[in-house]
């Protein structure tokens, strides 16, 4: 995916953050237990947050303390026992991961690109092969986003919506989500899914520029004001579904993410600061972005 | 229902906690919030969850004889808020043009069938007044186009300010595309604090410490 969606860590407790890289790790060792070692490399901080999410949401996940194998300098540390809700993060992550690589593709025309691409075709093989439906949704959004692109809309609606609608296939086809809380994580990941494109497409619009690609703030002419607007009612959505959702006992970790994480990322982005030069510009107005 | 885990209170949470708990849901879960939101029902679910067990809380109260303050009136369960129909805040119903055709969108977009309330809105002979703005706003909210919604939401407000429905949803978006000033969350990770703490993090990582 594109890790946009991820924890203020300066704000988590110990705990919270052990959890936090207990599920990163252990839908990186699903990963490579589920496709093979190459392509843990697509391992994404999203997924982090799917295996985080789906097992607040389900059954909790143990841990266990383990050692990382390209890593083996470190010490042993908790990771996350296997579960379908890492194995799930696991397959999204490798579908996901492909069809970015696809996208970069037609953006760019770069040889990482091909290489991951080429890398990623036995696994996402797989993984479709696991999850007929949702290989679908993707194929559809990914159909749907190259008409946008062709048709050049300048509105952010449209294409914001295609992986608004992919991020909620994601969640529709969890396999441990309980039926009753189906509406609400659709609409709260129909929301991220936007925000996500929207983050991005901003975030690129220098490159995009310089490589003639498309990007609906570029072809509107949309102001950072008006973005970070938008940005922020799909992030007002998303956590208002997300209040809906029974999450018994409130995870600390998920609160973090949904209410400072995002919001944290979105500034970042909006104010055009490296994630660590965050505190030598300081915001002239604090907590308002427009 | 365990009412006391509904509110998130401990079963010897005092009175004042008890309401303390029970408002703080409300204005969480309040209808204005979600007027337009496809979960609308969902979130008048969710309150009258609350007021059921706001209620059962203070009546206990009120028989083991303590205080009766916040009875079963205190609570928002007069039924308005649960109501899940577009009705006029503002008492008049539209009578323009298209009435008919107006009111029949609304009660689709009620039951989230945009695809139908759209047909309606689409058609021939539709006027495209303040009226129609707005609903073609509402559509796009539940849908989630908020870029086209907020320019129809506002053409309909620029249209006829005086109407209730056309302003709270005007002003409602306006405060959720503001960003919030939640508790202060807008300084600290540009704060000095903060950068001490990735220094070390850094510091961690080339000690083959403790680093992603």
């Amino acid at each position: 995916m594109f890790g946009y969606i991820r924890p203020l860590e300066c704000e988590l407790k110990v705990r919270e953050q052990q959890e936090y890289r207990a599920h990163y790790c252990g839908v990186c060792k699903a990963i490579g237990k589920r496709y093979g070692q190459i392509d843990r490399l697509a391992l994404s901080y999203d997924a982090a947050f799917l295996a985080a999410f789906l097992s607040a949401l389900g059954t909790k996940a143990s841990f266990t303390r383990g050692n990382c194998g390209p890593r083996c300098y470190r010490g042993k540390r908790p990771i996350a026992d296997p579960s379908a809700a890492q194995d799930y993060a696991a397959d999204v992550n490798v579908l996901l991961a492909w069809y970015k690589a696809g996208d970069d593709l037609l953006d760019e025309k770069k040889v990482v690109s091909v290489a991951s691409r080429a890398a990623l075709r036995p696994a996402r093989k797989k993984a479709a092969r696991r999850h007929p439906e949702l290989d679908e949704a993707l194929n559809a959004g990914v159909e749907r986003l190259h008409e946008i692109e062709r048709a050049e809309v300048s509105s952010t609606d449209e294409p914001s919506d295609t992986f608004g609608q992919v991020l909620a296939a994601v969640i529709r086809f969890a396999p441990t989500l309980p039926e009753t809380e189906r509406r609400a994580c659709e609409w709260m990941f129909y929301n991220l899914g936007k925000w996500v494109y929207l983050i991005d497409a901003w975030d690129d619009r220098e490159k995009d520029e310089k490589d003639g690609a498309y990007n609906p703030f570029l072809l509107s002419g949309m102001q950072r004001d008006a973005a970070g607007f938008l940005l922020n009612i799909t992030l007002a959505e998303a956590e208002k579904a997300y209040d809906l959702i029974s999450i018994d006992p409130r995870s600390g970790l998920i609160e973090n993410i949904m209410r400072l994480g995002l919001r944290s990322v979105q500034r970042r982005v909006l104010q055009q600061e490296g994630c660590c030069n965050a505190g030598q510009t300081p915001p002239t107005d604090k907590g308002d972005i427009r | 229902m365990n009412p006391y885990k509904v509110l998130g209170v401990s079963e010897n949470a005092t009175q004042e906690e008890i309401r303390a708990a029970y408002l703080e849901l409300v204005k969480k879960y309040h209808p204005d919030k979600y007027t337009d939101n496809p979960l609308k029902e969902l979130a008048g679910e969710k309150l009258k969850e609350i007021n059921q067990a706001y209620e059962m809380l203070t009546k206990k109260q009120s028989a083991s004889g303590s205080s009766g303050a916040y009875g079963s009136n205190g609570g928002y369960s007069s039924g308005s808020y649960n109501s899940g129909s577009y009705s006029r805040t503002n008492g008049s119903a539209y009578s323009g043009p298209n009435a008919a055709e107006f009111a029949r969108a609304r009660s689709y977009i009620n039951q989230n069938n945009l695809n139908a309330a759209r047909t309606i809105l689409d058609g021939a002979n539709v006027v495209h007044n303040a009226e129609w703005n707005y609903l073609y706003g509402v559509v796009y909210l539940r849908q989630g186009w908020y870029e086209k919604a907020y320019a129809c939401i506002s053409k309909a407000y620029e249209m006829n300010p005086n109407n209730a429905d056309y302003r709270n949803a005007y002003v409602s978006l306006n405060n959720s595309g503001r960003a919030y000033s939640r508790g202060g969350n807008g300084d600290f990770d540009a704060s000095p604090c903060c950068d001490i703490c990735s220094a070390l993090m850094c510091l961690n990582c080339c000690c083959g410490g403790d680093c992603f």
